[in-house]
């Protein structure tokens, strides 16, 4: 087994570089091409207005709000955080936001980090969620997780964040297994002129951006950004410096371009730069046994280049192709990974006949990566490229038109892990009247290998042992590790009760195979790094099994025009089972003790004479009993004056009902916790 | 590992051949945007409506054309009508945010994302010289003038006939022949 991973190292090494310069080589031509085309596509636009009336109801246009209709009778539990919401919240951040939506849970670890999942299985590297940024994963393929910290897209750059609970596994793909996060910019043509915006609060807090939009010529926008911000400590439980300022600085751009009646061109990307520190909890010195909690700054960088084709055939047939890059490398000395994402994706949307609605498309993505190998964690193979070819289709049938709508669709991958995988789903939607309609849905999806699962080492803690000799407790990953298994029940119903109260419920019913388990093995003995030692191994293994059900609701009451409230209630209790062969005994409690069973919040919106808005918002989070972590109350609360069109002042408070609280202190994450402190902030954003 | 490299590449340039050649017609008969077409729409609706004398946007030679909310246009308003001449106007866009004044406006458009907050516009602007225009579903209901729809894939729209003329605006009577609708009070629907 040495000798072939040794293999694998010399010529994954030498394919490592080829394929390095091949992908940025394709992605900058693509580029260019891209740019050529929207240049040179300045296609003749005959002048409609000298059309006459009549002619021009002749005409059939192509509609984005089909797109919109097709949201509102989507069989999928499904919360578009609109920009009134980013607005209206007192977030400052994409995880802040994401509180909002019932069935999602946000666990603040520190002053940077995050354990964000839905529907159970909360972790720091939560693993059962996509999580794109117009299209572009940034979803961990070494950590099956996403490093929140890195991902500062400046809210005033989201257009929307939909957030879709369940599998969205036959579009989305694997790793979507209890939901997908995707977070859509704003097109260029939404950002034009300038932008500047500053913020300053409490815990040394200060950020802010500064933005420029314009045009070349009539059919292209495009727009420039800036933006950084910094955070100070946190206290940790004990009270002291909990070593976790944050700081990020950012910069990027986006072109969009109509390069002829039906072309529309996506050129985005950006780079990004900071660190964050935290206190690391790792193996000291190996003889003597010593294990510490240390400072540590974990320093990442990144930068991305994506562009997108959408080309309209005629009013029911419409492609697209997108093609991505992205590079990002972290570590703090304890670990060092980079990674480079190369990405192509076509999608072809189209009808057949008048029932039949066809998404249907096919990726390649390859990933490559390099490791650093330190005392405490490793990979082994040290570098390793990986590839995933992926095909999907979907068809919407209409049954009753305008009525029930069948959904049916399967995605079929091939991943380096695991082989082949096939991932199925059924929906079904029922409008009963314009204002009210049932949906459900039933799928299987699939969470693939990361690196992490396969090929990782962790040096856990060390332990005294007999004679003298040291016990290192080890993690290792399992080259053999198998698909973790979602099947899924789901169903939800939408209604517009009265002209002032909507309500979107959703239930579901999840039962898992094959979910990640540490097994022991033989302890063997070793000699590197000295002195001798023996090490306690454990392995990741499938032999854990379970089933989760909940609910969730949310609703929107327009009390009188000017004020409007938002309540909004999850439920979720998980029953996770050791399977007969596994031997691990703490898994299965820490994941159903990991993630509360009730969550609840109200939002509040008050419009106040003299431009002045009023915003509150209030959560509360249920315990984590196999964490200690209790029950919280969170409470935000802002006030913004909008004097002028291009002038607005915001005054927030976030965590307001207590000093400071903890939300989570998983076993499953090596750095300690931090408590979250009460803060305030303020915030000058002026347009020119 | 060559022979990966080559399907992502087949695979690029499949797509990318699909994207280039699939089945289009000439300009003439292939489509346009949404929102390219209902710009032209306002134009023809600002040529075939009368204002009265006394508007108090009717001083100096411009004709405002004013979108309040989210703006769906993107710039195809810039694009497509601007600096056209209606009679002896120019036409000029405004981009308005509530509760910016409206009434020096001859056309407003209010995006459908004003939702909850129409009924509350149109109440202010009952009878004055403004032709109200929008896409929500209760538009002409909540005493709008002019709502867009969309029949299959063409552009079509209704007219709330009473609305106009109480607020003094003349609707042309071909404009109001191409109407798939024409409701005469303010019940709407």
């Amino acid at each position: 087994m040495f000798e072939r991973q040794e293999r694998d190292i010399r010529s994954d090494g030498a394919v490592r570089l080829v394929f390095g310069r091949y992908a940025i080589l394709g992605s900058v031509l693509f580029f260019l091409f891209l740019a050529s085309q929207a240049a040179h596509g300045q296609a003749t636009q005959p002048d409609l207005t000298k059309v006459n009336l009549e002619d021009l109801m002749n005409i059939e246009v192509t509609s984005v709000a089909k797109k919109e209709q097709r949201l509102s009778r989507t069989a999928a539990a499904v919360f578009v955080i609109t920009q009134n919401d980013i607005r209206h919240s007192s977030a400052t951040n994409i995880p802040d936001l994401l509180r909002m939506v019932p069935g999602v849970d946000v666990a603040q670890i520190n002053a940077s980090k995050w354990a964000i999942s839905i529907r159970g299985f909360n972790g720091q590297y939560s693993n059962k969620l996509l999580v794109l940024i117009d299209g572009r994963t940034v979803y961990s393929p070494l950590l099956s997780g996403v490093f929140w910290d890195a991902q500062d897209v400046p809210l005033e750059n989201i257009d929307r964040i939909e957030v879709i609970r369940g599998p969205g596994a036959t579009v989305w793909g694997a790793n979507a297994v209890n939901g997908v996060i995707n977070v859509i910019t704003k097109k260029a043509s939404d950002t034009q002129g300038g932008l500047l915006t500053e913020g300053v609060g409490t815990s040394d807090r200060a950020g802010g951006i500064a933005r420029y939009g314009g045009k070349f010529g009539r059919n292209a926008a495009y727009r420039v950004f800036a933006d950084g911000f910094a955070y100070n400590h946190f206290p940790d439980v004990a009270g002291r410096n909990g070593n976790d300022g944050w700081n990020i600085v950012q910069g990027g751009f986006r072109v969009d371009a109509n390069a002829s009646a039906q072309d529309s061109i996506t050129v985005e990307g950006d780079a990004h730069s900071g660190n964050a520190g935290e206190m690391v909890s790792s193996v000291v010195s190996i003889f003597p046994p010593v294990n510490g909690a240390l400072p540590f700054n974990d320093r990442f960088s990144g930068w991305n280049l994506l562009s997108r084709w959408n080309h309209v055939v005629s009013p029911h047939s419409e492609t697209s192709l997108q093609v991505y890059f992205d590079r990002s490398t972290r570590g703090d000395g304890t670990y060092g990974i980079g990674v480079n994402t190369f990405d192509v994706d076509f999608q072809h949307h189209v009808g057949w006949g008048e029932r039949h609605d066809f998404v249907w498309g096919g990726g390649y993505r390859v990933s490559s990566d390099q490791t650093e190998t330190t005392p405490r964690v490793s990979f082994n193979p040290a570098f390793r490229t990986a590839q995933m070819f992926s095909c999907f289709v979907q068809d919407e049938i209409a049954v009753l038109p305008d009525r029930v709508y069948l959904s049916l669709g399967v995605k079929l991958e091939h991943n380096d892990y695991t082989g082949f995988g096939l991932q199925p789903s059924a929906r079904i939607s029922w409008t009963l009247s314009n204002r009210n309609m049932l949906w459900a849905a039933v799928s299987q999806a699939e969470r693939t290998p990361a690196r992490s699962d396969a090929n990782i080492r962790v040096n856990y803690a060390v332990l005294p042992g007999p004679n003298g000799l040291p016990l290192l407790i080890s993690i290792f990953g399992n080259p053999g590790f198998k698909n973790e298994v979602v099947r899924t029940a789901e169903a939800g119903y939408r209604t517009q009760l009265t002209d002032r109260v909507s309500l979107d419920a959703t239930v579901f019913f999840n039962n898992y195979r094959d979910l990640v388990s540490l097994e022991p093995g033989t302890p063997f003995l070793e000699t590197r790094p000295p002195p001798l030692h023996v090490v306690i191994p454990r392995f990741f293994s499938n032999l854990e099994h379970g089933e989760t059900h909940g609910l969730e609701v949310s609703a929107n009451w327009r009390v009188v025009n000017r004020w409007s409230l938002s309540p909004g209630y999850s439920f979720l209790t998980m029953h996770i089972h050791r399977d007969a062969l596994s031997q691990d005994l703490t898994t299965a409690a820490g994941a159903e003790g990991g993630s509360p069973q009730h969550q609840a919040q109200l939002r509040s919106h008050v419009d106040l004479p003299g431009k002045w808005s009023w915003n509150m918002s209030a959560y509360f989070v249920g315990r984590l009993w196999a964490q200690g972590v209790p029950s919280y109350t969170r409470l935000d609360t802002n006030l913004t004056w909008q004097p002028a069109e291009r002038f607005s002042i915001t005054l927030a408070g976030e965590n307001l009902l207590k000093d400071h609280h903890l939300e989570y202190m998983g076993p499953d994450s090596t750095i300690l916790p931090s408590m979250i402190k009460r803060s305030a902030y303020a915030k000058i954003a002026w347009q020119f | 590992m060559r022979a990966h490299l080559l399907a992502l590449w087949s695979v690029v340039l499949f797509a990318a051949v699909f994207h280039a050649t699939g089945p289009e017609t000439a300009w003439a008969q292939s489509t346009v945007d949404e929102y390219r077409m209902k710009a032209a729409f306002l134009f023809h609706f600002a040529q075939l409506v009368e204002w009265p004398a006394d508007t108090p946007a009717n001083g100096g030679n411009s004709l405002f054309l004013c979108t309040l909310g989210e703006d769906p246009f993107r710039g195809e308003l810039e694009n497509t009508v601007e600096g056209k001449q209606v009679g002896s106007r120019t036409l000029r866009i405004r981009h308005v945010k509530p509760p910016q004044d409206t009434r020096g406006c001859h056309v407003l458009f209010i995006s459908k994302s004003e939702g909850k907050r129409i009924p509350a516009l149109l109440a202010n602007l009952r009878n004055a010289p403004v032709l109200t225009v929008g896409e929500a579903d209760d538009f002409l209901g909540a005493g709008g003038m002019i709502r867009f729809c969309l029949e299959g894939n063409k552009v079509r729209f209704e007219i709330n006939r009473e609305a106009a003329e109480s607020a003094g605006l003349r609707i042309s009577s071909q404009l109001l022949h191409l109407a798939k609708k024409v409701v005469g009070g303010n019940g709407g629907k």
